[in-house]
């Protein structure tokens, strides 16, 4: 098992997300310890002025974001597929080249579809 | 080396923590939460094995894009809608129980008989330091020796895209006219439990609003209403809300 991998690189991307975590917890806690506190009803209502709701406030999607989000799942494969064939590009010569080409093709044929369907636009 | 196990029954405690979380939890965001949690727990462990290139791709399509799917859902969805997950049908709990405890009898019997091990290759420790790493070790085999493979899964996604669209775009002409219908005008009124406005004046005595009877409540997409006004100023205090009797959420339908 390489040691080194871990012993160096991840350790700092390990420190990277606990300072972020660590940051975040500190500054709510800070919040909590330092800003005043007096809760009133009147500020607990969602406008100060304004008039109270009356349906729930929570507002349901159309289906079209989740097509979105279908999309962004295979592309985001696609371009998982580019990571491997980027680090050995130069072994892989023109043959690897040909082969991205084929595989962006193809895929480009299901852009083009979700394109023209409509699945990209909003009105 | 001593901290690496240190490290690895951290990541793991807390891997298995948040999976048993992402099921107890009640609120289904809540459960995506912890998913992630699971999710970023799982490529922590990846890295531990040395499999940096899966570690990345567990953080970019398990916690990126299929979280980003799950949290969809849930914003599609009425929440209130969802049927309740903690009390399903004696026979719901009790079978899964028994394929519970069968997944589980077959997660031990794997690890203890250790008898799914994959033939290696040529891909040993040496022959992938050798290249540069499993990222590029992968790319080598991906690449060259398997290039059909990696043309037919482009195909593959491909059909995924097509079947995304035709499955769940909906039809644009219908969508119009849904939208069209589905317009309201809340003026703020509390509705009682009965679901007359409490301000109405023909039940609940003087009140701002305009004569109204309740055929002069005009419906619009079935259940909501519009209530004609005379004096908006009226609707804008605060403690409108004291008007309904017991601090109650004003309308859920």
């Amino acid at each position: 098992m390489n040691t080194q991998l871990y012993g160096s690189d991840w350790v700092v991307i390990g420190i990277l997300i606990l300072a972020a975590a660590a940051l975040g917890y500190a500054l709510l806690t800070l919040n909590q310890i330092i800003a005043p506190s007096k809760p009133s009803a009147a500020k607990a209502a969602p406008y100060e002025s304004g008039v109270p709701e009356v349906v729930a406030t929570k507002p349901r999607f159309t289906p079209r974001f989740y097509v979105v989000a279908m999309l962004f799942v295979v592309f985001d494969i696609e371009a998982i597929f580019i990571f491997p064939w980027a680090v050995v590009f130069d072994g892989l010569g023109l043959y690897g080249f040909l082969a991205m080409l084929a595989f962006m093709f193809l895929l480009f044929d299901g852009f083009i579809y979700a394109w023209k369907k409509g699945a990209l636009e909003w009105a | 080396m001593e901290w690496a196990s240190v490290a690895f029954y951290l990541i793991a405690t807390v891997c298995v923590l948040s999976a048993a979380g992402v099921v107890i939890a009640r609120s289904a965001v809540h459960s995506a939460i912890f998913l992630i949690l699971c999710f970023l727990n799982i490529a922590a462990t990846f890295v531990m094995l040395g499999a940096e290139f899966l570690a990345v791709v567990q953080v970019i399509v398990y916690t990126g894009a299929i979280l980003v799917l799950v949290l969809f859902v849930l914003m599609l969805v009425d929440e209130d809608q969802l049927p309740d997950f903690h009390t399903g049908q004696p026979i719901q709990r009790i079978s899964g129980l028994i394929l519970g405890l069968i997944l589980l009898l077959e997660i031990g019997a794997a690890i203890t008989a250790r008898s799914i091990q994959g033939a290696t290759g040529g891909a040993t420790p040496e022959n992938v330091a050798a290249v540069g790493g499993n990222t590029q070790a992968l790319g080598r085999v991906l690449y060259d020796d398997n290039l059909l493979a990696f043309i037919v899964v482009s195909l593959v996604l491909t059909v995924a895209v097509i079947g995304a669209i035709v499955l769940a775009l909906p039809d644009r002409r219908v969508g119009i006219n849904q939208r069209r219908g589905t317009g309201t005008i809340n003026l703020g009124h509390p509705v009682g439990t009965d679901g007359i406005p409490l301000a109405l004046p023909a039940v609940r005595g003087e009140s701002p609003i305009a004569a109204a009877t309740p055929g002069d409540l005009r419906p619009v997409a079935g259940e909501r209403q519009i209530i004609m006004v005379r004096d908006p100023d009226a609707y804008t205090e605060v403690g409108q809300h004291d008007a309904a009797p017991d601090n109650r959420p004003l309308i859920k339908r």
